[in-house]
């Protein structure tokens, strides 16, 4: 195979290689200039420079705010130049757009993995001992709870935490308007800090005592002291790609185990309904705080926090590779976001990335770190989001485990949901080539299986199996 | 323990596909996103005949109706799937010959084969998963089958046959796509009708107060010559001659073109 | 995780009905639903009893009926480990021993199933898993010269000390006939019993796995300190202090401003628990419900007399202990005795002087002290009155003792009751009122069925059973089983109105009237709930409350004129001297529905836990309290299965490698010549 570069300058190709996933939409002017022929061969430095996985895909989308600047003006001659025709954007948008959903997959399975090995394995966090103040209802977990009773409780868990969550967001933009840099610095710091070091701690403490093995003191403090340290350094500062990743993994694992032990069963699954509302609204509205707060930094024409940028991110993210086709100057695609603005949607949030100074191109790795610091700031959120599809299949795993007829593990369906979702998504896409939530349309589907596998599913192919009939 | 029955299973049952995958499938992103997006309508097809299982409660105990019905949709999802795809195809091709510039794939090769195969291999995968991954969940224990009587080649039988299932279905896409596109509806008779048969066949691995032993092989024999039928149709199909087979086999070319 | 142990706290159960599912895992394990482990236990120095490794035990099954099936497990066996299912008189210390030391056993089941007598014939000869001197070291004589350590009676002559065994393999009971019969013919004759010139079998081999694995591990002290332990951000324990609830109820119900003078309480005590060596198989029958009964129904016709015990001046309040867990060491016993010296019992101080509580007791109230132990197995039919020496050494004490005995004999002569009384050199049985005296010498007595050692041979074991006591009926229907009365409650009913009598005539110093009687009804009908079944339509009628708290304030408590549940409770905010408790009462007469009632009772529950768990920087090592805790758990299941063969396996497992590496070969190698295969197409 060929691996010459076609029309493409090294810094261009570095700057493209560090291109995260989630900025597919939002990059899409620069990666435009990287046109077909150099597709394959950037593929291949990203794969050598291990870069096609997790970081992109958790929070994502600012990596490439240094290189934005430099590719912003050449981007459109460039792509004039190569491909000529701009329906050739779209095709591109979607090979891209799946190339990004696929490396969604690595990370999404990964923690999912971490998640339900635990789950499986460790009781510890399928029993309910406690659970979280922002969830007061918990009746609907007693085994005699009436649907009623399950229906509105969670609702108004869901409600409560919805609730919490938009208090938090407008308090970070509250405290991102006036500037209150150090608090947020602060805040995410001290929320990094608690996960690396007492959740998992935590969780070295279950599953050492689940698997029966002792440990000394004096080994789990090095332990801990070095996952910890190690870990905020990795995601406040620089690190190995590779660390920085596994890192973000752990983490959200470890946030995924804790939403698992802490939220009541049937909370869960409202929780992430509203979430689904929750990102339509603060995203899409005029004033939607998230809105609000991506419009202030680019005003401010500084780089957003990673916390609050990233929310924006990963649900619209395949609304965004379709904007990618809608550039101002093409504007057949219709954005859902794209009202009086006139510009795309995806442009809006690339926007604040555009940095005058920028971090030194060398750090752009510790940017990506940075934006790990998203699922700890916001961790509520995070959860929505970047949750959502583990949670589907947690929570599955989770019936398992209490379900003694369940032990078995029917591995993977609830991730399956989502790709498959996502990939369905991906294929309306190229047929309407029009903006299509993707996350919504996995959740519904992740839903909807869910609860059709617990029912009616699972009965039929049990039963099918036993009889080892196939159909 | 019985942890090496259950990876024998596990590799007898999804080694080939997994074979399939990472050597056809892994390392184009479009191909895996039509083998996820065909192995879910599987899935929408599975829902559909659970439901219709679940409604018609006086039948359930009777898997030959569900069974029926099963085959049903799901040939109807992969003429649904093969309507998507085809209407996703523009797009899809544009994307597909566009990536085909930067590696000298050959110009004479039909991304629509491609295609056909990986959404099979996606329905036969899915299908394959479904069918044994309980089984092997319960296999993983320090038990095996039989302390109720049961054959102790449960397992075996199960593996083989979904690994009969997983290339039946991988071959039936490629036949049934092109059947479609050609136009040869016959060819879509013969998909269906031998998805029916097969399916049927293994209705006779039921234990019934006649027959306490399944006879596997009466199941497994007639899937497998159909498989290999199929396998054939579809060699054919995807421009397969015996020539070219022999060609492969002596020509040790000097052009080393993939499929992807 | 953590249970407790203790009988008769919940006394009411109810049972969900299973989901039925036809998974294939149905088709591999059987599930012993009809099982129970033994458990691990720890005190300050040891741990005893059982545990599974973290995954199970797996081993193949074999029945050991013969010396030939032991010499087949313990020595010639091939496929071991086994697990080992032994018939009830096959399963004592030194079997289990030798199975266990042979190294070839993984498990043992043992056949409990009480209904069948063929299946599980009773050890004619006795058994009893607990020790042969029960509560040594936590009594009275403990290092006493003369009596210590059982050296003049061994009480539990049957004691074998299996209770306190360290085992380190699983061992359950089997209770569940069909499941024994599952096992024996469908699993061990189908598929392990040697053939007959005395060859193994073939795979497949039925086999089982006992899971049953304890969290704890060591000792008491070293377990608390890890549950305890700060790090420890994990909310499971690693063991729990046994323990459970006290309940305990005067008659005169003297409240915190009226005056209680010293030496005014005579305590009518009895035990509430025992244990065996598996978890919830505790019949208890005549160790100690018979006890619980008698006393019971002495309170309820005491009950009835407590306007003329209360208008009698001088008389003596009455107070009815129900101590638990004083099989493990005066648990019960011991921690009424610390709150009664902290000042603490019936019930904590209360902050606010103006809140009335009842008048706390201490030990120098206390004036008399009446145990009732096991009553169910008369020596030479006649019930004995056992007294300790060492308080005779004290002539007022002495004389006093003496004149108890002297009329508590004269008043179940009257009732037709025989009592004798033991000779005044041997020391009291294990009983609840050796701690009380080891703080304070009160005139008591403790009656119970055996002169000598106990005519129990059965006690504290799974035998211990109703039929054995004659207190089952041969109705198999339960209305009518519910309302025969038996052998059993019969007698015990006469004792019932000896010890009411007496206990009348202790306090007011009259003699009983004749209405003083107890009610044969209800001691049959209490027989029947503790023994045979509790779905029984006493406990009914006490619902919601479900303990002995609500027996006693059925039988004690006064009657409150209020209909509805929402309705009983006090009516003035500072009053806490009385429990108001509510039950849904008797049916109402040709009909379903029932009328509750709403009783105004001092009858109330205390904590029963070991002060040794209460105590900063308590010593391990001092002996005073009991330090038994029990471990934790996860799960408990018993399955049996079929492993297959090894070279099945292997074959298997070689097919699917080889397959693997095949279909890898060959998918590379078309994929790489996709182009020359695939070559003529012509679609597109």
């Amino acid at each position: 195979m060929s691996t010459h570069l076609v029309n493409t300058d090294d810094s261009d190709l570095v700057e493209t290689e560090r291109t995260p996933l989630m900025d597919a939409h939002a990059a899409h002017s620069g990666k435009r200039k990287v046109i077909r022929e150099d597709y394959e061969d950037l593929e291949r430095n990203r794969q050598t420079s291990e870069e096609n996985g997790t970081v992109d895909t958790v929070p994502g989308n600012r990596a490439d705010t240094t290189q934005r600047q430099s590719r912003e003006p050449a981007g459109p001659a460039r792509r004039r130049g190569t491909s000529g025709e701009h329906e050739d954007e779209e095709e591109e948008t979607l090979l891209y757009g799946a190339k990004h959903v696929i490396m969604l997959f690595v990370p999404v399975t990964l923690c999912m993995a971490v998640v339900v090995a635990t789950v499986s394995s460790v009781t510890f966090y399928t029993k309910k001992t406690g659970y979280l103040i922002y969830t007061p209802f918990h009746d609907a977990d007693k085994a005699d709870a009436s649907t009623g009773t399950k229906v509105w409780q969670s609702l108004a868990n869901a409600g409560i935490l919805l609730a919490v969550i938009a208090v938090m967001t407008i308090v970070l933009l509250v405290l991102y308007k006036y500037r209150c840099y150090k608090v947020i610095h602060g805040w995410l710091i001290a929320s990094s800090l608690m996960l690396l070091f007492l959740f998992s701690y935590i969780y070295l403490g279950v599953v050492l005592q689940a698997y029966n093995v002792p440990m000394d003191y004096i080994t789990v403090a090095l332990l801990m002291w070095n996952f910890g340290v190690v870990g905020m350094i990795c995601i406040h500062w620089k690190g190995p790609l590779l660390l920085q990743q596994a890192y973000l993994i752990v983490i959200s694992a470890l946030m995924s185990l804790i939403f698992i032990k802490y939220l009541p069963d049937w909370t869960t699954w409202v929780v992430l309904g509203v979430m689904v509302i929750w990102d339509l609204v603060a995203v899409l509205c005029p004033k939607g705080p998230l809105r609000v707060l991506v419009e202030t930094a680019q005003e401010r024409n500084e780089p957003i926090f990673p916390a609050l940028i990233y929310s924006s991110t990963m649900v619209w993210s395949v609304v965004g590779m379709a904007d990618n086709g809608a550039t101002p100057r093409d504007n057949q695609i219709v954005t859902v976001g794209d009202n009086d603005e006139d510009y795309g949607f995806g442009e809006q949030r690339e926007r604040p990335r555009l940095r005058p100074d920028g971090l030194s191109t060398s750090s752009t790795e510790s940017q990506r770190a940075r934006n790990a610091v998203a699922v700890l700031g916001h961790g509520e959120e995070q959860e929505s989001r970047e949750q959502q599809p583990r949670q589907t299949q947690n929570r599955r795993s989770q019936q398992n485990e209490e379900d003694e007829e369940e032990r078995g593990v029917k591995l993977g369906l609830g991730d399956f949901i989502f790709y498959g979702g996502l990939c369905f998504t991906l294929l309306l896409l190229a047929i309407f080539r029009k903006a299509l939530p993707a996350l919504p349309i996995s959740i519904t589907f992740g839903l909807i299986f869910n609860f059709a596998t617990r029912e009616l599913v699972r009965p039929f192919m049990d039963s099918l199996a036993s009889e080892q009939v196939y159909v | 323990m019985t942890l090496m029955e259950f990876f024998g299973c596990s590799f007898i049952a999804f080694g080939p596909a997994f074979a399939l995958f990472i050597f056809t499938i892994s390392r184009d992103p479009l191909r895996v996103i039509v083998l996820i997006a065909s192995a879910f309508f599987w899935l929408l097809a599975l829902l559909i005949s659970s439901i219709l299982w679940y409604a018609v409660v006086p039948l359930r105990k009777e898997l030959a109706f569900g069974l029926v019905f099963s085959v049903i949709f799901q040939e109807l999802f992969r003429y649904l799937f093969y309507k998507i795809l085809r209407k996703a195809d523009d797009g899809l091709k544009k994307v597909s010959q566009t990536g085909q510039d930067m590696h000298v794939a050959p110009r004479d090769m039909t991304n629509k084969h491609i295609m056909s195969y990986v959404s099979g291999l996606g329905y036969g995968i899915m299908c394959g998963a479904f069918s044994l991954i309980n089984v092997l969940a319960d296999m993983a224990g320090p038990g095996t089958i039989g302390i109720y009587g049961d054959s102790q080649y449960f397992f075996v039988s199960s593996a083989v046959l979904t690994l009969c299932f997983i290339l039946l279905h991988t071959f039936w896409g490629v036949i049934f796509f092109d059947a479609w596109d050609q136009k040869k509806y016959y060819m879509i008779g013969v998909v269906v009708a031998s998805h029916m048969l097969v399916s049927c066949l293994t209705l006779l691995n039921q234990r019934t107060e006649s027959r306490p032993d399944p006879v596997y092989l009466a199941s497994i024999i007639p899937a497998y010559i159909v498989m290999f039928v199929m396998g054939f149709l579809a060699f054919v199909t995807a421009g397969g001659t015996y020539d070219n087979l022999k060609r492969s086999f002596t020509c040790l070319s000097s052009r080393k073109y993939e499929i992807d | 995780m953590g249970r407790k142990i203790l009988l008769f706290h919940n006394v009411i159960l109810f049972y969900v009905g299973i989901v039925i599912c036809t998974r294939t895992s149905k088709k591999i394990y059987f599930d012993v639903d009809g099982n129970s482990p033994c458990f691990r236990r720890f005190n300050a120095t040891h741990q005893i009893g059982c545990t599974s490794e973290e995954n199970g035990n797996v081993g193949v099954v074999h029945y050991v009926k013969d010396d030939s099936d032991f010499d087949w497990v313990v020595n010639n066996g091939p496929h071991h480990p086994y697990v080992v299912l032994l018939g009830s008189l096959e399963f004592n210390l030194k079997n289990v021993t030798l199975l266990k030391n042979s190294g070839r056993v993984n498990g043992i089941m043992v056949i409990h199933v009480v209904e069948n007598e063929t299946l599980t014939p009773f050890p004619e000869e006795g058994f009893s898993p607990d020790s042969s001197c029960p509560n040594d070291g936590y009594g009275l004589y403990n290092d006493d010269s003369e009596f210590g350590h059982c050296k003049t009676v061994a009480w539990n002559h049957n004691g074998t000390n299996l209770m306190y065994q360290d085992f380190n393999i699983p061992i359950f009971v089997l209770t569940n006939q069909t499941e024994v019969d599952f096992l024996i013919n469908d699993c061990y004759e189908k598929f392990n019993k040697p053939t007959e010139n005395g060859t193994a079998r073939d795979y497949p081999l039925c086999a089982a796995e006992l899971k049953d694995r304890m969290s704890g591990a060591k000792d008491s002290p070293t377990c608390m300190r890890r549950t305890n332990v700060a790090t420890n951000l994990n909310p499971d324990t690693y063991c729990d202090p046994l323990g459970d609830k006290n309940v305990a109820a005067t008659i005169k119900e003297v409240n915190s401003s009226e005056p209680y003078p010293n030496n005014s309480v005579i305590i009518a005590a009895a035990r509430l628990d025992s244990f065996s060596l598996f978890e919830n198989i505790y019949p208890s029958a005549d160790n100690h419900v018979t006890g619980i009964v008698g006393l019971l129904a002495a309170a309820e016709a005491l009950g009835k007399m407590k306007p003329a015990i209360k208008s009698k001046t001088g008389s003596k309040d009455i107070l009815f202990a129900f101590f638990n867990g004083e099989a493990f060491d005066y648990i019960g016993s011991s921690r009424m005795i610390y709150e009664m010296e902290k000042g603490d019992f019936p019930a904590k101080k209360r902050g606010n002087p103006n809140e009335l509580t009842l008048h706390k007791i201490t030990l120098d109230h206390l004036s008399h002290f009446i145990e009732v132990n096991q009553l169910g197995y008369r020596d030479k039919d006649s019930l004995w009155i056992h007294s300790d020496p060492h308080s005779r050494q004290s002539g007022n004490i002495s004389a006093e003792i003496d004149k108890m005995i002297s009329t508590i004999k004269r008043i179940s002569s009257d009732v037709g009751v025989k009592m004798d009384s033991v000779g005044s050199k041997q020391p009291l049985p294990p009983a609840s009122v050796q701690r009380f005296l080891m703080k304070k010498t009160i005139p008591s007595i403790v009656i119970t069925d055996h002169e000598g050692h106990y005519t129990n041979k059965y006690y504290n074991s799974r035998f211990d059973i109703a039929r054995e006591i004659n207190a089952t009926t041969p109705s198999s229907n339960e209305s009518d089983a519910y309302d025969i009365i038996s052998e059993q409650a019969r007698m015990l009913t006469k004792v019932s109105t000896s010890l009411a009598g007496f206990l009348f005539e202790l306090s007011t110093g009259d003699p009983p009237p004749d209405v003083l009687e107890a009610d044969v009804n209800q001691v049959n009908h209490m027989l029947h709930c503790f023994l045979v079944t509790r779905k029984c339509e006493l406990f009914r009628q006490i619902l919601p409350a479900s303990d002995m708290k609500a027996l006693g304030s059925l039988y004690l408590g006064d009657t409150v004129n209020v209909t509805e549940e929402s309705n009983c409770k006090k009516s003035d905010d500072k009053d806490f001297v009385y429990q108001y408790v509510w039950m849904q009462g008797p049916k109402v007469a040709n009909s379903t529905t029932r009328k509750g009632i709403c009783k105004k009772t001092t009858a109330n529950t205390s904590l029963a836990k070991s002060p040794a768990f209460d105590i900063t920087d308590y010593d391990w090592n001092s002996g005073k309290y009991s330090t038994w805790t029990e471990s934790s758990w996860n799960t408990i299941s018993v399955r049996i299965f079929l492993v297959p063969s090894p070279r099945m396996q292997t074959t298997i497992l070689s097919c699917g490698v080889i397959l693997l590496l095949l279909s890898l070969l060959l998918v590379y190698g078309c994929n790489k010549k996709a182009d020359i295969l695939f070559s003529k197409n012509s679609v597109y």
